[in-house]
């Protein structure tokens, strides 16, 4: 068993290993000794920990397994293991090292759920971008193969064909440029030229630009303000711009026919909220939270259906990077960005922007 | 440790302190029921992502590792049997062995329910992509988080813990309800999605069920404190 000496070398290592969760056990998996961080962890006090078997105190069975390998071969072994409470868990590095001539162990956990967290993000990113690029590649390959194998010939196929290599080009050079301005934007490359811009001003560019698009599909736009004021926001003209545009042609795209898409602003304290409102489809709830993340789509099938894009038009915000990139313009600003939305019945986004002068 | 004392009973000395070596027996059986709980929260969670995921292999080794939890049940049936065989516990150490035989069976349940999750996991992954109804993720969540608080008021023979995981199974069967009105909804609207609304409706089911068992769990529990049996999933 572990002596005095070791005890007092275990508690030495404890004062300065923050953060690492540190446990001594013995053979048959009981905890000798246990660190504040592994009271904390287990939510129990390090006096209550002392006796108890390492299942009884953590209820992992990653963590008894790799313990139990160390055990029964006498070897360091290591492992990884979610802890913690249901529902909230975190991964943890698991390290067991014997102790010689003790028969016991000292298991040191080390949070690495940060890490994981990156590593998926990663991973979904380049399922998502290889799976976004795949698909009008397979579709220019294959619409190209047809014409090569004979449809040239016949003049109303070939034009029909072309036009839809076009499109997907067009879809591709949209999908490069948006990841582009993304990683540009996020990697803080890009600096904003920030300048007092009238709202109102702001809101008859976008509606400008957006107007035609939603004309061609019978849907509506309206503008609307307080009217008379001297507010002014403080932002890049170009990309606020883009940002609420890019917001107008979700609500333009996920409209019925004969709707209502409505640009609006309003200060809000120190910010100036700009709001685009829609009478679509909404946003069901489990949703919302996630939607501003790069490739998040809310219903695959119908976020990129080309039967419901007449040609010719490319409304954008299929890609999935529309709104991640209107919440890293909302960021660059110092703003946020924001969602109401009643499932089957529309949905408002918003974003603010701190007003000129002001602090923030 | 000690030197033997000549003077000491030929039978403690033999075996050691005879409570000691129950209590041994005893805590064994704990840990082993522990363990049967940590494997079938983890079932649960991997059931719960194939299923969010439309991730087949996942599933797969949910179905796999079901052998595990099996195994662990009947090695908990041999040890209770064998420490009532020989030790011949009394009162709260009877009623204890009891719980812990009982609550093995139940997690052994809960284990199958975990593995036609992962099947429905798998009938889903064929049907056409949709949107999991956002129920299903809570109530797999909620089934987790009582499953662990009732293993942990197992260990401590919390009484309190476990009348507080009973009371909250209602949380579950309100999210059961609300899957059954929202696929019915989902067939309605959409025909051609009648086979997802099924397998969504069947995956709360076995949550919902779940549930239950965890709350016969924490019934165990109350008894080895109490010494008395309630039904606390009126």
């Amino acid at each position: 068993m572990i002596d005095g000496l070791q005890a007092a070398a275990f508690d030495a290592l404890l004062a300065r290993t923050g953060g690492v969760v540190l446990l001594i056990i013995d053979e048959r998996l009981r905890i000798l000794r246990a660190g504040a961080e592994a009271a904390r962890l287990t939510e129990r006090d390090v006096a209550d920990l002392e006796g108890m078997s390492l299942i009884a105190a953590f209820g992992s069975a990653g963590l008894d397994a790799v313990c139990r390998e160390a055990a029964t071969s006498g070897q360091p072994r290591s492992g990884e293991a979610e802890l913690g409470r249901a529902g909230s868990e975190r991964a943890f590095a698991i390290e067991v090292v014997p102790i010689p001539h003790s028969g016991a162990f000292v298991v040191a956990l080390r949070d690495v759920s940060p890490l994981r967290r990156v590593e998926r993000v990663r991973r979904d990113f380049v399922a998502n971008i290889s799976h976004e690029l795949r698909t009008p590649l397979a579709s220019i390959k294959l619409l190209a193969e047809t014409l090569n194998a004979g449809a040239i010939e016949d003049e109303a196929t070939a034009r029909d064909f072309v036009t839809q290599i076009e499109r997907e080009t067009d879809h591709l050079a949209q999908l490069v440029d948006e990841l582009l301005d993304l990683s540009l934007i996020e990697s803080g490359e890009t600096t904003l030229v920030i300048e007092a811009l009238d709202p109102d001003v702001v809101l008859n560019a976008v509606a400008g630009r957006i107007g035609p698009v939603a004309q061609r599909r019978g849907i509506g736009v309206v503008r609307s303000g307080p009217g008379e004021h001297r507010v002014r926001a403080a932002g890049d003209a170009g990309r606020l711009g883009q940002a609420i545009l890019n917001l107008a042609h979700n609500a333009v795209k996920y409209s019925h026919p004969g709707g209502e898409v409505r640009l609006a602003w309003e200060p809000r304290r120190d910010r100036v909220r700009f709001t685009v409102a829609d009478d679509g489809i909404g946003v069901p709830e489990a949703h919302r939270e996630r939607i501003f993340e790069r490739f998040y789509k809310v219903d695959r099938a119908r976020a990129r259906d080309p039967a419901d894009e007449p040609a010719h038009e490319t409304l954008g915000g299929s890609s999935g990077l529309g709104l991640a990139i209107v919440r890293h313009i909302a960021e660059a600003h110092r703003g946020a960005v924001g969602l109401e939305s009643v499932d089957g019945r529309g949905s408002t986004f918003w974003i603010e922007v701190p007003v000129a002068g002001s602090a923030g | 440790m000690t030197d033997t004392d000549p003077m000491e009973p030929r039978l403690r000395r033999e075996h050691g302190n005879l409570r000691s070596v129950f209590d041994e027996a005893m805590s064994m059986v704990k840990d082993d029921v522990l363990r049967l709980g940590a494997l079938v929260e983890s079932a649960l969670e991997r059931a719960g992502r194939a299923l969010q995921e439309r991730d087949i292999e996942l599933a797969d080794q949910v179905r796999w590792d079901d052998a595990h939890v099996n195994e662990l049940q009947r090695r908990v049936n041999q040890e209770v049997t064998t420490a009532m065989a020989l030790q011949q516990p009394m009162a709260r150490d009877l009623r204890e062995l009891l719980a812990l035989y009982h609550a093995a069976a139940e997690l052994e349940r809960m284990g199958d329910y975990a593995v036609n999750i992962a099947k429905l996991a798998q009938q889903l992954s064929d049907e056409p992509e949709a949107p999991l109804l956002p129920q299903i993720p809570q109530m797999e969540r909620l089934c987790r988080e009582q499953l662990h608080d009732a293993m942990r008021a197992l260990v401590d023979v919390s009484e309190e813990a476990a009348r507080a995981v009973c009371a909250r199974d209602d949380e579950l069967d309100a999210l059961y309800n609300s899957v059954y009105e929202a696929s019915m909804d989902l067939m309605a609207a959409h025909p051609d999605r009648v086979r997802q609304a099924t397998h969504m409706l069947f995956a709360a089911h076995h949550l919902e069920r779940l549930g239950d068992r965890v709350t016969n769990i924490g019934e165990d529990v109350v008894y080895v404190a109490t010494g008395q049996v309630e039904d606390l999933n009126a």
